[in-house]
């Protein structure tokens, strides 16, 4: 099987467990690289181009998704009935804040979130079914929320850029929820509350334009796709700075870098 | 993932937010070694042992300093949860690990359900007691005095079973809050405790010890000084104060404070950072200094403030012939004591309180997780139901595990209840059992790691070596002798009371039946076509 077909089949079946879970009632979402491929169908042959992996192997291991936690039972109900192992270790050790699941033939892994992201930062996700902000898109969380899942990461290596360059090129930007664009409302309402945050954003965010220079060099990325990323992200930026900060950003602005900012975050098997 | 000590593991999981910090460990493993479980062994051995100063024991005590380096070195190299279990078993042999982890498991129950039941009858107890003696306040007193019988702290060590059963339930970053409240609670009330007894002095309380058996009554209240009257009670009664000199008996007491702070090993897949030796000598070895200097003021002022000749005369009372006291086991006294130089009805209650946490549930949270942790791990190895490793998506942790560690608690508290003075002797000469289970082995599979896990060894964070030996066979070396050093001083003194075949079986036969049980296992699971062997040719991922 090519890659690209085993890229193909990982995605049939995240969407197959998402739409199963939406016919149960479960608020089930993709995120990550994977939802970043397929909010931008149109822009597959630049991830193809990109090659986040490196190598011509396939650019997709793994399945991250989100759910609410007071879904999460309901959630479990949906990958185990699919034939998902549950792998009791994580759900024992981590179960907090994550459970993962193993494809029955262990061809690739879910990652399953709850509704409050703890990485390097915090992205909440609303409270509840009805109330939060995974209903706002389907299959995949909102372009701003792929965005604000990336920029909050604060030592980002060169894949989670290439999604953002894809992710920046396949939407366009508008104040407020609007169809297929990146809200600059959610992302600066996000960023204008925490501090570190913003931080780690805005050194990403300028990362995904010196790196989209080098692709340009490269001649991964063509003239247009170059000066849309660049804009876009400008754009951001301005926005993100023009927007009022609450008390508390400022209180931690103070401190600044003399504070450690994120928090750390490791991969599970050491 | 396998044996080979490097990350073979091709597809990565998103990046994870492990929960204990470095905070947090230090908390936890501080609790883990709390001397005020030995300031209350202190009150019994002083009735024995030839010499009474502990303090002159702490310098060679420190050489268990070997066991948190050695601890340290291994967890960073397997910074699995589990702790000796999985060092062991995947080191040396898997019958080995699970014969000692089996022992520890074990014994470690008891010890979850006797702080259940201690806190009551030698902390909350006599500290209500007093409060309600410095507050002229008969119902607390009589309160207090009721929670010092053995079906009051069997009913209540029965609700904080509940409670911490389902704070477990709840998973472990609600465990490691209540571990840092109780330490936090725990550590204020000893400094309280350490500066009350600064201010107060000698003199100062001759005079509260004196007002307060004056109006509890009785042949030593009723005389002119009833401090003075403790001691030649004592002599009368045929006891005589041992000399305050050096002993060997206390070397190993004194260890107690440092020799368990290795304890965030049976969470290691949960601590953040725990493949840093750094840090792990940090929250294992910085928590031991911390310990070591607590105790070492704690007993500085015990002496000081209380005098050495009281104690020991009173301890002996306590023991052999405690009519007319108010309290029925010695270390009861010691919280109240504590209590009593506080004067404050405030600062009296912080001083109870912390040290009535400080020496019974302070271990909780880290008994429960060890043993919830090995029984977890036990499981998916394929050494108990698989069903005990099922993990509740509404609860997201092993439900089964916690149940049973519920159980067999609740099981232990019902028999301490009915029978307890035999228990109490059972919990006298079992000290040394759970200790050499977690300290004796995995030294020897340090020493060995570079050796028999030349391919572990050669990428992990501990290949240094000195005059061409690995730092961690040293460690490990030292850290067996040690353990056989404390064997000895158990074993030798007969007043421990482990020397007699009983006592010798109840603190290492547990070895021998885990062995023999493995064994068992083993066979039975071969003929239900599971080979068990397989997990053991593997490390756990977390």
């Amino acid at each position: 099987m090519t890659p690209e077909l085993q890229d193909e089949g990982l995605i049939r079946d995240a969407l197959r467990i998402v739409e199963e879970a939406r016919r149960r009632g479960v608020v089930l979402r993709l995120m990550g690289a994977l939802a970043i491929r397929v909010h931008t169908p149109e822009f597959s042959e630049l991830y193809r181009r990109l090659s986040r992996l490196g190598g011509g192997g396939s650019q997709f291991t793994d399945v991250d998704m989100v759910t609410y936690r007071s879904q999460r039972e309901a959630a479990h109900r949906v990958f185990t009935s699919l034939g998902y192992r549950p792998d009791r270790l994580v759900m024992a050790y981590f179960g907090e804040s994550r459970f993962l699941y193993h494809h029955p033939q262990g061809l690739y892994q879910i990652d399953l979130f709850f509704e409050r992201l703890r990485f390097s930062h915090d992205l909440d996700l609303g409270p509840g079914p009805g109330e939060g902000r995974l209903e706002l898109d389907y299959p995949t969380l909102t372009p701003a929320d792929l965005l604000l899942e990336k920029l909050q990461i604060h030592e980002i290596d060169e894949k989670d850029i290439k999604d953002l360059v894809v992710l920046l090129r396949g939407h366009r930007l508008s104040e407020g929820e609007e169809g297929d664009s990146i809200s600059l409302g959610r992302v600066a309402s996000v960023l204008s509350r925490d501090w570190g945050f913003w931080y780690d954003a805005k050194a990403n965010l300028r990362k995904v334009l010196e790196f989209s220079r080098r692709y340009r060099e490269e001649g991964l990325l063509g003239e247009e796709d170059l000066e849309d990323v660049t804009s876009k992200v400008e754009e951001i930026l301005r926005y993100v700075d023009e927007t009022p900060k609450t008390r508390e950003w400022l209180r931690r602005a103070r401190v600044g870098t003399r504070k450690r900012w994120w928090r750390e975050v490791e991969e599970l098997i050491r | 993932m396998p044996m080979s000590g490097r990350k073979t593991f091709a597809r990565r999981t998103s990046g994870l937010v492990r929960e204990a910090s470095l905070l947090d460990t230090f908390a936890y493993n501080s609790s883990a070694s709390s001397f005020v479980a030995i300031l209350w062994f202190y009150t019994w051995v002083v009735t024995f042992a030839p010499g009474g100063n502990i303090l002159s024991a702490i310098p060679l005590s420190l050489i268990s300093f070997s066991i948190a380096i050695t601890y340290a070195m291994l967890v960073a190299t397997f910074p699995r949860s589990g702790g000796d279990y999985v060092f062991n078993s995947r080191v040396l042999h898997p019958s080995l690990g699970f014969a000692f982890n089996f022992s520890l498991v074990f014994w470690q129950s008891f010890f979850l359900a006797f702080t259940y039941y201690l806190i009551w009858l030698s902390g909350i107890g006599p500290g209500l007691h007093i409060l309600g003696y410095l507050l002229h306040n008969t119902t607390l007193v009589n309160l207090g005095l009721t929670l010092m019988s053995p079906w009051a702290s069997f009913l209540l060590g029965t609700l904080l079973n509940v409670f911490f059963t389902l704070l477990a339930l709840s998973g472990t970053k609600k465990m490691l809050w209540a571990n840092n409240v109780i330490w936090v609670l725990s550590m204020l009330g000893i400094a309280v405790s350490i500066g009350a007894m600064a201010v107060v002095g000698h003199q100062g309380f001759i005079d509260l010890f004196n007002s307060f058996m004056a109006s509890y009554g009785g042949p030593y209240g009723s005389a002119p000084n009833p401090y003075q009257a403790v001691i030649d009670g004592a002599r009368a009664a045929g006891y005589t104060v041992p000399p305050f000199v050096f002993s060997w008996p206390y070397v190993a007491l004194s260890t107690s404070a440092v020799m368990w702070t290795f304890y965030s090993a049976y969470i290691a897949g949960e601590v953040k950072r725990a493949d840093s030796v750094r840090r792990n000598l940090v929250s294992m070895a910085g928590a031991g200094v911390f310990n070591v200097v607590l105790m070492a003021l704690f007993f500085h002022y015990l002496f000081k403030t209380f005098g050495y000749e009281f104690i020991a005369s009173l301890s002996y009372l306590c023991s052999y012939s405690p009519e007319g006291l108010p309290w029925v086991y010695a270390t009861e006294m010691i919280t109240a004591f504590c209590g009593l130089v506080a004067r404050s009805p405030l600062a009296a209650a912080l001083s109870v309180l912390g040290i009535s946490l400080a020496g019974t549930l302070i271990f909780v949270v880290v008994l429960y997780l060890q043993i919830s942790r090995n029984l977890f791990a036990w499981s998916m190895d394929r050494l108990l139901p698989e069903r005990m490793a099922d993990v509740h998506p509404r609860f997201h942790t092993p439900i089964y595990v916690n149940l049973t560690v519920f159980v067999v608690a609740e099981v232990f508290l019902l028999a301490l209840m009915a029978f307890p003075d035999a228990f109490w002797t059972i919990y006298g000469s079992t000290i040394i059992g759970p200790a050499f289970s977690c300290m004796f082995l995995p030294g020897i599979t340090a020493a060995l790691l570079p050796y028999r896990r030349r391919d572990i060894y050669e990428v992990s964070p501990i290949k240094r070596e000195v005059a061409g030996i690995p730092i961690i066979t040293i460690s490990g070396v030292v850290q067996s002798a040690y353990m056989l050093f404390m064997v000895y001083e158990y074993v030798s003194w007969p007043q421990f009371g482990i020397s007699a075949p009983l006592p010798l079986f109840l603190n290492f036969g547990m070895i021998l039946v885990g062995f023999l049980l493995y064994w068992i296992i083993r066979a039975v699971r071969r003929r239900q076509g599971i080979d068990i062997d397989l997990a053991f040719a593997e490390i756990p991922p977390v």
